[in-house]
């Protein structure tokens, strides 16, 4: 993004002069860029500094089918909660800076995506990871109970009838959604969604707000504390456990089993072990969804990032096998096998920093 | 021809890994070489391989489309669409064992009415009258799997980005 074009866009939103002091794009950004700008703001000798976070989808759109609008969406209503979320500013259909691309805009949250040292082999280090772990256990909580009808989440989320239900309409709603957006045909993934099929859970735990990603890589701390729950793209409402499925080593920082009590007790409802177990292999499907969607930008040549290849094609055909494995396992061995091709990405420096 | 094209492919993969990358500063330059260099790992694999792969699993689903066809050839309107889609694949004449790109598009056409078939395990059971089609299709596409794993394993492992 060009500094001078942002500037001015900025200038002409904000109603006053911008001087953007610093300008980044937070890596990888493979789904959405994500840009942190510093700014001064106001006339000369009274401007004071500012920072707000640029979020666009890229050429060709993200990994993920799900409109930049509807993520914004999600930031409005939860900054009317107590939900910790950085403060939007405001949506953009079609801005020129970003050549027509949708973006919003909001503030920027000090902080850090990463907590350096985390997995240090140090008596210090595992009772930091305890403290990281509940921390996260009780800020997802905090999100699954809140009252989403009172906020109107169910006016642009699909919710479901009932608990009972939740888990059947989240698979189809996700099989029509791999339908539309595959790459090829894949039957060895229809054959895996029918697996689900017969593996469903009966009932969800609970029908809560659901944040998608989580975890360390998608929140903003600070001093070991969420100051901000950030990356809202696959919010649904739907079965908590597909959170905790989806936590991203999160369950691994300490004694898994502590860590659900945890969250169980503030939460005020329990997690049937059998249903994290399902979403732990379903989240292997989304996430392939996710990635193959973002390989139809790369090969119609509207974004020819390699890592779109890498991902879209390769990591794709990966999942591709895992799924085909699965097919003739029960649940718990599915679970295991999928968290073991799962490598713990806090063990990996140049992810957890340090 | 030597070097062939995985060596050649293999050669500029080390050489991007071990005399380039160490002198990549920039995270999103290197970013790219990383992609860049399992990719190219990726393509020393398929690049000899791919058209002896595709001919040999054309032959493979064409002959459980082939066994497939007969059982539902007396489905009423209902197994219309899976008719359609056995009988597209069937018709298509096998490419030339050189042609990668016409094997390609044949290898698509029989994955459309695998997937199809798969897809309507319900109306298949009743067409044929028990699980032995999905049976048999479960097994093609274990085979599959097994005769193109070496494509991405280990290959496609390491870091995407």
């Amino acid at each position: 993004m060009e500094q001078a074009r942002l500037a001015a866009y900025l200038s002409t939103r904000l109603g006053e002069p911008v001087q953007i002091t610093a300008l980044s794009q937070a890596f990888p950004g493979l789904s959405r860029e994500t840009w942190l700008v510093r700014l001064r703001r106001g006339a000369e000798g009274a401007a004071r500094a500012e920072g707000v976070v640029v979020r666009a989808d890229p050429p060709g759109g993200p990994f993920v089918p799900v409109p930049l609008h509807y993520e914004w969406q999600v930031y409005e209503r939860l900054a009317r909660t107590e939900i910790p979320v950085a403060r939007p500013l405001w949506y953009d259909a079609s801005a020129d800076v970003t050549e027509g691309r949708a973006l919003f805009v909001r503030e920027l949250v000090e902080g850090t995506t990463l907590l350096p040292g985390l997995w240090d082999d140090t008596r210090e280090a595992a009772e930091r990871r305890r403290r990281v772990a509940i921390e996260h256990a009780e800020t997802l909580a905090a999100v699954h109970r809140l009252d989403w009808r009172a906020h109107g989440f169910d006016s642009f989320m699909q919710a479901p009838e009932s608990a009972a239900a939740a888990p059947r309409q989240e698979l189809l709603r996700w099989w029509r959604t791999w339908e539309e957006v595959r790459t090829a045909p894949f039957p060895v993934v229809t054959e895996a969604l029918h697996w689900f099929q017969d593996h469903l859970p009966a009932a969800a735990a609970h029908i809560s707000l659901c944040k998608g990603q989580n975890g360390i890589g998608e929140e903003i701390w600070r001093d070991d504390r969420i100051v901000a729950l950030s990356d809202w793209e696959l919010a649904h409402l739907g079965d908590p456990c597909q959170d905790l499925a989806l936590s991203q080593g999160m369950l691994k920082l300490w004694d898994r089993e502590k860590i659900i009590a945890c969250y169980e007790r503030a939460a005020g409802f329990t997690l049937p072990r059998e249903n994290i177990a399902f979403y732990l292999v379903w989240n292997a499907f989304k996430s392939m969804l996710a990635l193959n969607n973002g390989l139809r930008s790369f090969l119609s040549g509207e974004y020819p990032r390699l890592a779109r290849a890498t991902l879209g094609y390769g990591k794709v055909k990966v999942y591709e096998h895992l799924l085909g494995r699965i097919i003739d396992m029960d649940l718990e061995q599915a679970a295991e096998f999928i968290m073991s091709g799962q490598p713990n990405p806090y063990h990996n420096r140049s992810i957890s920093g340090g | 021809m030597r070097p062939s094209s995985r060596e050649l492919l293999e050669g500029i993969a080390v050489a991007l890994e071990r005399q380039v990358a160490p002198a990549v500063q920039d995270k999103w330059a290197a970013s790219v070489l990383r992609s860049a260099v399992q990719l190219l790992g990726h393509l020393g694999q398929r690049v000899e391989d791919e058209p002896r792969l595709l001919r040999e699993d054309n032959a493979d689903a064409r002959k459980v489309l082939e066994t497939l066809a007969a059982s539902i050839a007396g489905g009423g309107a209902d197994a219309a669409t899976l008719r359609d889609a056995v009988g597209d694949a069937l018709a298509r004449e096998e490419p030339e064992a050189w042609d990668t790109r016409a094997l390609a598009a044949c290898n698509e056409s029989c994955q459309s009415a695998i997937e199809l078939l798969v897809r309507h395990r319900e109306l298949l059971a009743q067409l044929t009258g028990d699980r032995a089609a999905q049976s048999e299709l479960h097994g093609y596409l274990q085979r599959r799997l097994a005769r193109e794993q070496h494509l991405y394993f280990p290959s496609l492992l390491g870091p995407p980005f």
